[in-house]
């Protein structure tokens, strides 16, 4: 690589990340106001998230007596971990400025790495709040994963790489074949895993405080200030993150391939259309459905392995391409 | 002038160390700290001994894989030769955990014992230092009488140490249950080598390597099924994993960290020795298959059955079970991408099985490390009377988190490396064109996904319990100091070694990866772009590459940032509150979750395994229970081991009723015993006359 080729992936890498972080809670504000327009409701401000964050910001920290160092701790590594997956996304450049670093196995692990965290932390402050949100949350975690390995293999068999930029390449040079009936399938169980991690409905309500009902948020009781900031604000890139992989896999054009200036903005606005007409959908769909008891999201676990199961097998008996 | 070559002579000097440690701890009468001391001493002494010689195994640039670099030296009986000793590629892999994770242990200990200096007991210091030489002579045994002869010794030597606190009757049973699980086992690895022999005629393991290909399938199909008995019971594979989850409880924290960490994985040694080494050539399909379905068993019931323990070491024993599972399952990989004639694959599936067993040596090792500082400290290994740990004892509590993250394969450490490798090869399956290995790979992938997600959840509740909140009793509220430093400092070194593995797993895989292309007849693997750990080769397509120093450089950089951040402007230390409360009361270390509480959704999900069931025992001044309020009440939640009570239980009753049956012929009449031995005699001479056929 010339010096020149390296500061524009610096640069693209410094603009990913500004862009994931500067966009996650305008995503989420999204999400809200689709849902409460589709209510009938007003919903709050389109800024209302990054005015939450500035309050946020601004405000002090009390720690439970008996917690240890973990919970202070715990918020730093989560959030970061997120941060450390966001260069191995696809967002508006190809390849991914760290592709060569890792694949998508390794955001699984920086999600899993930031889960982990959060739910050991939530057992610190020794309330019986932090321990339910804690266990319905590795549970949920755990049924997932396989999804997300299985959605994995199944993405990555037609182009034959674990690797995002690779597997996005791929897509986009096939053109209209692309969304074939593997790929929908392998989505479509995407789609509930993305439901599950980032804890909209049916899996977990993002708005409820009632204590027989929430998960995240029960975990999260206990924190407040920045730490509650950094909670927050990760919780929203968790999302971006996904919706982003999803997007970008499902629909891979016009992401820019070179450092053209008309290439770049086009993908940029691209980027930003399809991210908003997925959390628009989002915000529609958890209109439609209702909370579902803790022990009927397993049902949604397994369709989702079966979806991706399906998708692979589809592959394989069509043939790798 | 007699000329001494370097290997042999670190070998003899290792034994000899390991036996002066066991003479200087088993004379000892004293059973004082000051007499464990010289031969814990002694005994690490030997593991240096033996680790620089795998290292000049590893290191030696013609170090291929099952040939013989390190001379082996033989003690030629009349007639056969008996004893065969060497050192290959395979066994320098072996030897060198040992060396580490036992130096590691032994330096535990030295700290450790101080806890059995008032109580008469065996000698703990000098059965370790035997412990460790058998295990060295079992890796470097190259002949089938050496071998099982050091793999009884390390049978017995380990009994021994499991029943060190023998005034316990559990102790005891366990032990005893170890010993007979032990000996059929050692039955089957008799059966194994001694068909291998009879059926090549040879009885050092690289004669056996070279006249296999003599054997025809049904006696390499004994051979293999005979192996897997033997070596999987001592591995503790599903479903031969049953004395696991007694003994390594059992025994003391740093015996089940080396029983755990490195005994077991003599087991693998085997595991891999035989169809490997041995039986070389392509192997047929049903091998592979039946060791990724046993494989996949033991990560499911391992893990499954770990959730629900909280005894703190019974959870650590079941999870051996499921890491052995992982182990098996990418050993199982290889040998069907040998059977496909796959070899760069099969390459990469045994690569990531080696690094997974050092990884969960490592690991295990410094989460039962862990326990050990954690339950002896507070005297009791119930994790629901613990809690409350990490601000009394802050380095066993980051060190234990540390192997937590480690063993549920997270990023940047050593067992996501490892998971990473084995899913790169499963997903390799679809290169093979097999339909049936791919949509079996697959399956597996997601199996392995799913046990890795609920290793963590169960190491987020044995984590979380123990060491987190307030303590949940009296035992836990005792302990006011942190473990002795030379536990500490060994917990720390183990810890050092699961990140460095994570972050610069190349130190390792290099040598690794060269024993195992070596053992499938693969080309070398090669590192290439990426630096660090770049792209694999895989024919026909990218595959995917991890740089997993970058990663952990981008994780390192991203938490100074957000560090830095939270910090600015804030200057004064937060304040302490109480938890919320509900506006009820001040809570109290009762209203934390339990352990059972934790492991209670899925207890719920996975009922049916379980076949769990719960009392509930209102108690109280006279309250029959009114509706679903009770006042105080008792909860118990049992579960069942299918398992033992389906198979294992039934089987021990058969054995005692034609035992009792048997016992028939002791008469104890002298007579009767003449009669015997007379009906012996003539039995032998005519089988002697049938099969003898011409005999002279």
């Amino acid at each position: 690589m010339t010096p020149w080729e390296i500061l524009l992936t610096t640069l693209v890498l410094a603009a990913e990340l500004a862009l994931a972080v500067g966009l996650a809670p305008l995503l989420t504000s999204v999400v809200r106001r689709r849902k409460s327009r589709s209510q009938r409701r007003t919903g709050p401000s389109m800024i209302q998230p990054y005015l939450d964050l500035a309050k946020l910001w601004g405000k002090g920290t009390v720690y439970v007596e008996s917690s240890s160092a973990v919970t202070r701790a715990a918020p730093l590594i989560s959030f970061a971990s997120l941060l450390a997956a966001v260069p191995f996304v696809p967002w508006f450049f190809l390849p991914a400025p760290l592709g060569f670093a890792g694949d998508l196995i390794v955001v699984v692990g920086l999600l899993a790495l930031s889960r982990f965290m959060t739910a050991v932390a939530a057992l610190d402050a020794g309330s019986t709040f932090g321990g339910m949100g804690s266990t319905r949350d590795m549970w949920i975690g755990a049924l997932f994963e396989p999804t997300f390995l299985l959605v994995i293999f199944a993405w990555g068999a037609p182009s034959g790489s674990t690797q995002a930029s690779t597997i996005v390449l791929h897509g986009a040079t096939l053109g209209a074949a692309h969304l074939s009936p593997a790929l929908l399938l392998a989505s479509a169980a995407f789609a509930l895993l993305l439901l599950a991690e980032t804890g909209r409905l049916p899996v977990d309500n993002p708005a409820t405080h009632l204590e027989l009902t929430m998960v995240h948020e029960a975990m999260v009781l206990e924190y407040g200030g920045r730490d509650l900031a950094l909670i927050e604000l990760g919780q929203s890139l968790r999302m971006v993150l996904l919706l982003e992989l999803f997007v970008a896999v499902l629909l891979p054009w016009g992401i820019a391939l070179s450092f053209g200036l008309a290439a770049l903005a086009l993908a940029l606005v691209l980027l930003l259309v399809k991210l908003l007409a997925a959390s628009a959908l989002l915000g529609e769909l958890e209109t439609r459905v209702a909370k579902w008891r803790l022990f009927r999201v397993a049902d949604l676990a397994v369709l989702s392995w079966v979806l991706a199961l399906g998708s692979i097998s589809l592959t394989y008996l069509v043939g790798v391409g | 002038m007699i000329l001494v070559d370097l290997p042999v002579a670190l070998y003899a000097l290792s034994l000899l160390s390991f036996a002066l440690a066991a003479l200087a701890g088993v004379t000892s009468r004293s059973a004082s700290v000051r007499a464990a001391h010289p031969s814990l001493a002694l005994s690490l002494v030997g593991l240096v001994f033996g680790g620089s010689l795998a290292v000049l195994q590893l290191g030696a640039p013609s170090a291929w894989g099952s040939e013989l670099v390190v001379p082996g030296f033989s003690a030629a009986a009349p007639g056969i030769t008996v004893l065969d000793f060497g050192l290959t590629g395979l066994g320098a892999v072996f030897l060198l955990l040992l060396a580490v994770v036992g130096g590691v242990v032994v330096l535990a200990s030295l700290g450790y014992v101080a806890r059995f200096v008032h109580e008469r007991r065996g000698p703990l210091a000098g059965l370790i230092g035997l412990f460790l030489m058998s295990m060295e002579l079992v890796i470097t045994s190259q002949s089938v009488f050496l071998f099982l002869l050091a793999w009884e010794g390390m049978t017995l030597v380990s009994y021994f140490l499991v029943v060190h606190e023998h005034d316990s009757w559990e102790v005891r049973r366990a032990g005893l249950f170890y010993l007979v699980m032990s000996h059929a086992a050692a039955a089957g690895v008799l059966i194994s080598l001694v068909l291998l022999g009879a059926g090549t005629g040879a009885w050092t393991f690289s004669s056996i390597a070279a006249g296999a290909g003599r054997l025809g399938a049904w006696q390499a199909g004994a051979v293999f099924v005979a192996a897997l008995i033997g070596f999987g019971t001592k591995a503790g594979v599903a479903p031969l994993h049953v004395w696991l989850p007694e003994a390594h409880p059992a025994a003391p924290s740093n015996v089940s960290a080396l029983m755990s960490g490195v005994m077991i994985k003599m087991g693998v040694y085997g595991a891999i020795l035989v169809p490997f080494e041995l039986l070389g050539g392509t192997p047929p399909l049903w091998w592979g298959f039946t060791w990724i379905g046993l494989g996949a068993l033991s990560c499911l019931l391992g893990v499954l059955n770990a959730i629900a323990q909280h005894d703190l070491k019974r959870l650590l024993a079941f999870h051996s079970v499921e890491n052995i599972g992982i182990i098996f399952l990418a050993l199982g990989a290889s040998l069907v991408f040998l059977s496909l004639g796959a070899p760069l694959l099969a390459a990469l599936s045994l690569l990531a099985g080696l690094f997974h067993t050092w990884n969960h040596a490592l690991f295990k090792a410094l989460l039962f490390l862990g326990a050990g500082a954690a339950t002896g400290s507070a005297g009791t290994r119930d994790m629901e009377a613990l809690g409350g740990l990490a601000r009394r004892m802050p380095y066993t509590a980051l060190f234990f988190l540390g192997g937590a993250m480690a063993i549920s394969g997270l990023p940047p450490l050593n067992g996501f490396v490892s998971e990473w490798l084995l899913f790169q090869s499963l997903f390799g399956a679809f290169t093979t064109g097999s339909l049936a290995t791919e949509v079996v790979f697959t399956a597996v992938a997601g199996v392995l996904a799913l046990s890795s997600g609920l290793a963590a959840y169960c190491f987020v509740k044995a984590f979380g319990v123990t060491f987190l909140a307030r303590p949940r009793s009296e035992a836990a509220r005792s302990v006011v100091r942190e473990a002795p430093s030379s536990m500490t400092a060994a917990m720390g070194a183990l810890f050092g070694l699961c990140l460095l593995l994570g972050v610069a797993p190349f130190l390792l895989l290099g040598p690794i990866s060269t024993v195992a292309s070596g053992l499938v007849g693969a080309p070398p693997i090669s590192y290439s772009a990426g630096g660090a750990f770049g792209s694999l080769p895989r024919p026909g397509s990218t595959g995917g590459s991890l740089a997993i120093g970058v990663v952990a450089l981008g994780l390192a950089a991203g938490l100074l940032v957000v560090w830095l951040l939270r910090r600015m402007g804030s200057g004064h230390a937060a304040p302490r509150g109480a938890a919320w409360d509900c506006g009820i009361d001040a809570p109290t270390p009762r209203m934390e979750y339990t352990a059972s509480g934790y492991a209670q959704p899925i207890l719920r999900l996975f009922g049916g395994f379980y076949r769990a069931s719960s009392h509930l025992e209102p108690r109280g001044p006279g309250s029959p229970r009114q509706g679903s309020l009770a006042k105080t009440g008792h909860v118990e939640v049992e579960v069942e081991y299918p398992l033992v009570a389906g198979f294992y239980s039934p089987l021990t009753v058969a054995v005692q009723s034609l035992a009792r049956r048997v016992s028939r012929l002791q008469s104890g009449g002298i007579h009767a015993y003449l009669g015997y031995m007379v009906l012996t005699l003539i039995g032998l001479l005519v089988i002697l006359r049938i099969a003898g056929g011409g005999a002279p």
